[in-house]
């Protein structure tokens, strides 16, 4: 898994890579969003476009990130999210917990 | 031979060794002021025990000789003034030393004025004589008689101090000895290497008791005119003479006083050795005559030369003797270095831990080598070095691509001014001037630095020889093999670690199994599950509750090993115990996830299906939370999902669940299963899937559960034969039966 970020309107948008998978690769994803936690960036888009699959400890730390940014009154989004992992998110009924739209600007929108 | 001859022989061999070790000290480090110093001492401390040879053996004999050339044997006594500075050097210079320095060599003036007064005044009476001046020129015959006559005066109060001259001169000499010895004494005290204390103890009794033997002999009588009977005399000396040299050379020999060479030590320990057996050799020779006179009566020739030929024959097993005794007792001491490597390598062969390896590296170097301070550091990272320490944060050194390749290409210890001027000015040389680094070891395995021993100086100013050096690189390549043995100790305790832990996780998930299958009227059941290698959280599960009712339960938590474990184990004895209490299926979901979201932090996780089926009703009530939807294949081969339930256990707390129903009728066949078993990919990464797997449920759905079970097995280790498996993978199949 490779991992981009930028920010806009003071939202960050990360952009994993490949497949989010266990040991080091899912740790980079981590402590990228508690690092962005303790910079009090709260709002937070990733955009799975690019995210071939996941597995369980994958779907662990977009729920963690999801946990941590809200106990901080944060709020973690998912964008253009595909089709395989969205019936992963349909199976494990994770897709009534995240918010999760067809664009990264209609996720960014849902912030106003 | 007499009892004078034997004192004489004494006097010489103790006089010659005296020379002899001047001058080995002064040959190892003719640069330092301690060795300069203690040679010049050792060579005054030689004059006296030679002149009294001297003069014991043949100048005795000779008559009228001048009084002034033997007085010139007072030479000796510079010895005092010289044990006085040597006492304020060793082993370390004291604070006053640069102070007092002029005051200390103003100290050897007393004595060079006593020698020039008994060498040149030896005779005053003479010298009077010579001072009569008689001339024809008035004026300056007055002034010239005026200073003769004042040189006379001097001349004849000289002759008045010469009456008490040896008195008067022993008094100083004494205060010397009290001084020095004091000296040397608070100078002991302050040493803090324990080596470096046991050979200066050694030094400081032997010149203490030698000295000291000489003042109760010669100094102390001659200050208060007692008359010692001769045999007393010689012998408290001579035993002074014996003891003092002999805990110099003892200290050099096994203490490497000074920081002597080993070839030095063993010359030094052989010419000894050699010297006694020869001179008992010769005394016994010489002797032979009047022993052969008195035994057999008259003087023979003819048996002087047998008793010699016999001798000679005797001679060499008893140098071989002494040799092996000397070289046992003295080469083979803890300071020689092949003992130290070999006691080293004893101490790291259990070493296991690169701490510990620095740790005894360290001491051996600091103990045995008198070396102030020892830095050691291992490689971290590309040319990066951590100075091992117990801070774990503690500085790094890094290394200039340059430095590095001149260290490879040295391969061997080196001094630091050598590369100093090489070094990277920040970094290396940073730590060569914070260690005030005098040597450094580079550590090389492969052609690779594996790390570097910074030496300081050693302890009372000692230098590094060639032999030190010589000594370094062998240690280093033993500390390159116990390095490389840490290395693979930690690996394979890593690996041993993982498959243990691997074991651990295998057995809790084998114990989470049921034992058997349950029995039924209406259904029949099988089950399956292969763990993958690294175990992941797979389980499932058959609780009966009443002789009607059963509970079935598949699921697989997030993560591998045994963390995963643990959490299934958690969720089954929730769910056993919630299932037996009668709970209806949303509560009791409801509930377990409560549970297991409050002890986890939302990152473990697992899905789960629940189910419980009623034998007499054939009815199943579900809940399924969050897990692959198990399959259901009419007996007309339709197939429907069962997908009620609610989220994932363990995720996030206060979740609602659903309760679902299926009405079984017989034929119908009921499949539950994992990840690992749908998504096992053939080698061109397609997943064997959900339709696969209905599919192959419908071609086996007439068989009993058992034989579906091992056909589905069987299909989807066909379809991903040869891939090795990622994933746990578990199956369970509930069929209703047809009669």
């Amino acid at each position: 898994m490779k991992l981009t970020s930028r920010e806009e309107n003071s939202i960050v948008i990360l952009e994993p890579r490949g497949k989010i998978m266990g040991g080091p690769d899912a740790t980079i994803l981590h402590d990228q969003l508690h690092e962005f936690i303790d910079q009090d960036k709260k709002r937070v888009v990733i955009d799975l476009a690019k995210v071939e699959w996941m597995n369980s400890t994958g779907l662990g730390i977009l729920i963690s990130g999801l946990t941590t940014l809200r106990n901080n009154g944060g709020e973690l989004k998912l964008a253009r999210v595909t089709e395989k992992i969205e019936s992963l998110l349909t199976i494990t009924k994770l897709i009534t917990v995240f918010d999760n739209y067809d664009s990264v600007e209609d996720a960014l929108k849902s912030f106003d | 031979m007499n009892i004078g001859q034997l004192i004489d022989l004494v006097y010489l061999a103790s006089g010659l060794s005296l020379f002899m070790l001047a001058g080995v000290i002064f040959r190892e480090n003719p640069a330092g002021r301690l060795n300069i110093i203690a040679s010049i001492m050792l060579f005054f401390a030689g004059i006296g025990p030679l002149a009294a040879s001297a003069y014991g053996s043949f100048l005795e004999g000779i008559p009228d000789i001048p009084t002034w050339l033997l007085n010139s044997f007072y030479v000796w006594e510079l010895f005092f003034p010289a044990l006085l500075y040597f006492s304020a050097i060793f082993p370390e210079p004291r604070p006053f030393y640069y102070r007092y320095k002029k005051l200390l060599q103003i100290a050897f003036l007393p004595t060079v004025f006593h020698l020039l007064m008994v060498v040149f005044m030896a005779e005053p009476e003479r010298v009077l004589s010579l001072l009569t001046f008689e001339s024809s020129f008035p004026i300056i015959g007055a002034i010239l008689s005026l200073v003769f006559e004042i040189l006379r005066m001097i001349t004849a109060f000289i002759g008045f101090l010469l009456l008490f001259h040896s008195r008067f001169f022993s008094i100083i000499n004494l205060a010397y000895v009290v001084l020095a010895l004091i000296i040397l004494y608070y100078g002991y005290k302050r040493i803090e290497n324990l080596r470096l204390k046991q050979q200066v103890r050694v030094v400081i009794y032997g010149i203490s008791i030698g000295v000291g033997l000489y003042t109760l002999a010669i100094i102390i009588p001659t200050i208060f005119a007692i008359n010692l009977t001769n045999p007393v005399r010689d012998a408290m000396v001579m035993l002074g003479l014996i003891v003092g040299p002999g805990s110099i050379s003892w200290a050099i020999v096994k203490y490497q006083f000074l920081d002597i060479g080993l070839i030095a030590r063993k010359s030094l320990v052989y010419s000894i050795s050699t010297a006694i057996v020869v001179g008992g050799y010769l005394i016994i020779v010489m002797q032979a005559g009047s022993i052969i006179q008195s035994l057999i009566g008259r003087e023979s020739q003819m048996m002087n030369v047998l008793v010699i030929i016999v001798m000679l024959l005797f001679f060499q097993p008893i140098y071989t003797q002494v040799d092996d005794f000397v070289k046992r007792i003295f080469i083979r001491s803890r300071g020689d270095f092949s003992q130290i490597l070999e006691s080293f390598s004893r101490e790291i062969s259990t070493v296991f831990q690169e701490e510990k390896l620095a740790a005894t590296v360290k001491d051996t170097l600091k103990r045995e080598m008198f070396i102030e301070n020892v830095e050691v550091c291992f490689r971290e990272t590309e040319r990066v070095y951590k100075l091992v320490s117990l801070d774990p944060t503690g500085p790094r050194v890094e290394m200039e691509e340059h430095t590095y390749n001149y260290l490879i290409s040295k391969q061997a210890p080196l001094f630091a001014d050598e590369i100093s001027s090489k070094m990277d000015e920040r970094c290396l040389g940073d730590a060569l001037k914070h260690h005030s680094t005098e040597v450094i070891v580079p550590l090389i395995r492969k052609d690779e630095l594996a790390g570097l021993l910074f030496l300081s100086s050693k302890v009372a100013g000692f230098r590094y020889g060639s032999e030190d050096l010589s000594f370094l690189k062998i240690l280093a390549n033993q500390i390159v093999v116990a390095l490389e043995s840490c290395e693979l100790y930690r690996e394979s305790l890593e690996k041993q670690r993982m498959e243990e832990e691997l074991a651990v996780a295998k057995q809790i998930q084998r114990g989470l199994l049921p034992g058997e299958l349950p029995l039924m009227r209406n259904f029949d059941f099988a089950a399956f599950i292969e763990p993958s290698r690294q175990v992941g959280g797979d389980y499932y599960d058959f609780i009966p509750i009443s002789s009607e009712r059963t509970g079935i339960v598949i699921a697989d938590a997030s993560g591998k090993g045994v963390p995963a474990a643990l959490f299934t184990a958690r969720m089954q004895v929730m769910i056993q115990s919630e299932a037996r209490f009668g709970k209806r299926l949303e509560e009791m979901m409801f509930s377990i996830n409560n549970f297991l979201s409050e002890s986890s932090s939302g990152e473990r996780f697992a899905t789960c299906f629940y189910g419980e089926i009623d034998d007499n009703e054939r009815r199943l009530f579900y809940c399924n939370a969050g897990h692959n939807y198990p399959i259901l294949v009419r007996k007309n081969g339709s197939a429907e999902s069962l997908k009620k339930g609610g989220l994932i256990l363990g995720a996030f707390p206060e979740e609602r669940y659903e309760t679902g129903e299926v009405l079984f009728e017989p034929g119908d066949v009921l499949v539950l299963y994992t990840d690992g078993l749908s998504e096992a990919m053939d080698d061109n990464n397609i997943e064997f899937g959900e339709q696969r797997l209905t599919e192959n449920i419908r071609k086996f759905r007439v068989h009993p559960a058992e034989v579906i079970s091992s056909m589905i097995v069987k299909s989807v280790k066909q379809f991903a034969a040869g891939i090795n498996d990622l994933d746990d993978m578990t199956l369970v199949v509930v069929r209703a039966k047809e009669t």
